[in-house]
């Protein structure tokens, strides 16, 4: 989780209006670098301001909220950051197959290799449970089929895409979050098998919708 | 590491039956052995204060009274205290709904209709639990790091459920029965709670999901059921 101030537009999070357009990704920026080195229960808001350069009334002004506020702007952020970069890297697959594989092995590589996302599963998992557990994962599931679907699209009818990415998305939190003892996504080689074994069978199979065009897989 | 956590927790207590070899969800009710009373009754007691007052708000002295027991009885049988009842009582009460969820599955024909009706019920009963949602709504961090406590048990005892349910099925060729029932272990818990884009109220949408999702690549093609 590299990242560069002012790599990308103000776009996602839709700051508030300020004199300073570049400091609520800034403070953003400031918190996920904070969570990666302490976590989320021992980041305070001076942390923050500190980090970001900008004051404690700053923070409060561009996030009202507080802390929860700031944590699910970031996450919101980051979510879509990573959404963002898989599906331009999927443009270059020429399968479905392919498009699944890759996207859940990348999604799960950039995972594993989060800073701050590590230090939250290593120190307190638990914390994370609000924003994961049962229909709190809904918003996840639809961004992750807002950004990758479309890709995917170009080989299944739409809807069958929607199904599928979600179905990816699921597998790839369920293995992140409870690794298993043969399926490791971060293999490029494992995810690759998840999908011949398990996507492919599924999505061909008669109660699913045609393809349009026959999924070379 | 999920057998690792087993150890520590007990499901259900203290009747050491939480062997993964040996699937407890399975038809029988909650093994409540005698000598096991009082604590039943300290989680009895422990559900009532929570309905009261929530997770965070009850005392030990709440949950004395409600069981009629004293201070020293709650800390004899629960030397954790206050955390250790919490997470028990959370794991007692999943058990439960697992041990109901098997029993409602339990004459379905084919493990195709157990799953749909399994994650239909599942999601039911979850709607339907009223204290549940309201802890959710409330105390969402306190009510889902007790129910994480669970978590480990769950996912080793319904992996084994679904491993015995997997044996005698026409498997498609080179699927891995054990890699199977861990594959439809994650679909079942990632469907419960967190419909994302299904109806699971919808029969006919969940034996879909369940047909492709679930067992498309599991079941070998002839052995599917065509309705």
């Amino acid at each position: 989780m590299q990242r560069r101030e002012g790599a990308r537009p103000a776009s996602a999070a839709s700051p508030p209006r300020t004199g300073d357009p570049g400091a609520s990704e800034r403070v953003l920026d400031a918190t996920v670098e904070c969570v990666a080195r302490w976590g989320l229960g021992k980041t305070t808001l001076d942390d923050i301001a500190r980090e970001a350069g900008v004051s404690r009334a700053t923070v409060y002004r561009l996030f009202p909220g507080g802390k929860p506020i700031l944590f699910e702007r970031c996450g919101q952020r980051e979510v879509a950051r990573i959404l963002l970069e898989l599906s331009e890297r999927l443009e270059e697959c020429d399968t479905a197959a392919d498009v699944l594989a890759e996207a859940m092995h990348h999604a799960a590589v950039v995972l594993a290799e989060d800073r701050a996302l590590t230090t939250i599963l290593e120190r307190e998992p638990e914390v994370l449970l609000p924003y994961l557990a049962f229909d709190r994962q809904g918003p996840i599931l639809a961004a992750a089929t807002a950004f990758v679907a479309p890709t995917l699209g170009r080989f299944l009818p739409r809807h069958q895409a929607e199904e599928a990415v979600e179905w990816a998305a699921r597998l790839v939190i369920s293995y992140t979050l409870t690794p298993s003892e043969s399926i490791d996504l971060t293999r490029p080689d494992d995810a690759r098998r998840v999908v011949d074994t398990y996507l492919i069978p599924g999505l061909l199979h008669e109660d699913a919708p045609l393809p349009v065009t026959p999924p070379p897989c | 590491m999920p057998f690792a956590s087993m150890e520590r927790s007990s499901w259900p207590r203290g009747s050491g039956e939480v062997a993964p070899s040996v699937p407890r969800i399975g038809v029988r009710e909650c093994v409540v052995p005698a000598t096991d009373l009082v604590p039943e009754r300290i989680m009895d007691a422990v559900v009532a204060c929570v309905e009261r007052v929530g997770l965070s708000g009850f005392a030990l002295e709440d949950v004395a009274a409600e069981a009629g027991v004293g201070r020293a009885t709650i800390y004899r049988h629960f030397p954790g205290g206050r955390g250790q009842l919490i997470r028990e009582t959370v794991t007692r009460e999943v058990g439960r709904f697992w041990q109901a969820l098997a029993q409602d599955v339990e004459r379905d024909p084919t493990l195709e209709d157990r799953l749909v009706h399994g994650l239909m019920s599942a999601n039911q009963r979850l709607a339907d639990h009223e204290l549940l949602q309201r802890l959710l709504a409330a105390e969402p961090q306190e009510i889902l790091s007790a129910l994480m406590t669970s978590e480990p048990i769950v996912d080793v005892l319904l992996r084994e459920y679904l491993r015995g349910l997997l044996v005698g099925q026409h498997m498609a060729p080179g699927v891995d029965i054990d890699e199977a029932a861990d594959y439809l272990g994650r679909m079942v818990l990632a469907h419960i709670g967190s419909p994302g884009r299904w109806d699971t109220g919808d029969p006919g949408q969940v034996r879909r999901l369940v047909r492709t999702q679930f067992l498309g690549g599991i079941l070998a093609a002839e052995g599917t059921p065509t309705g």
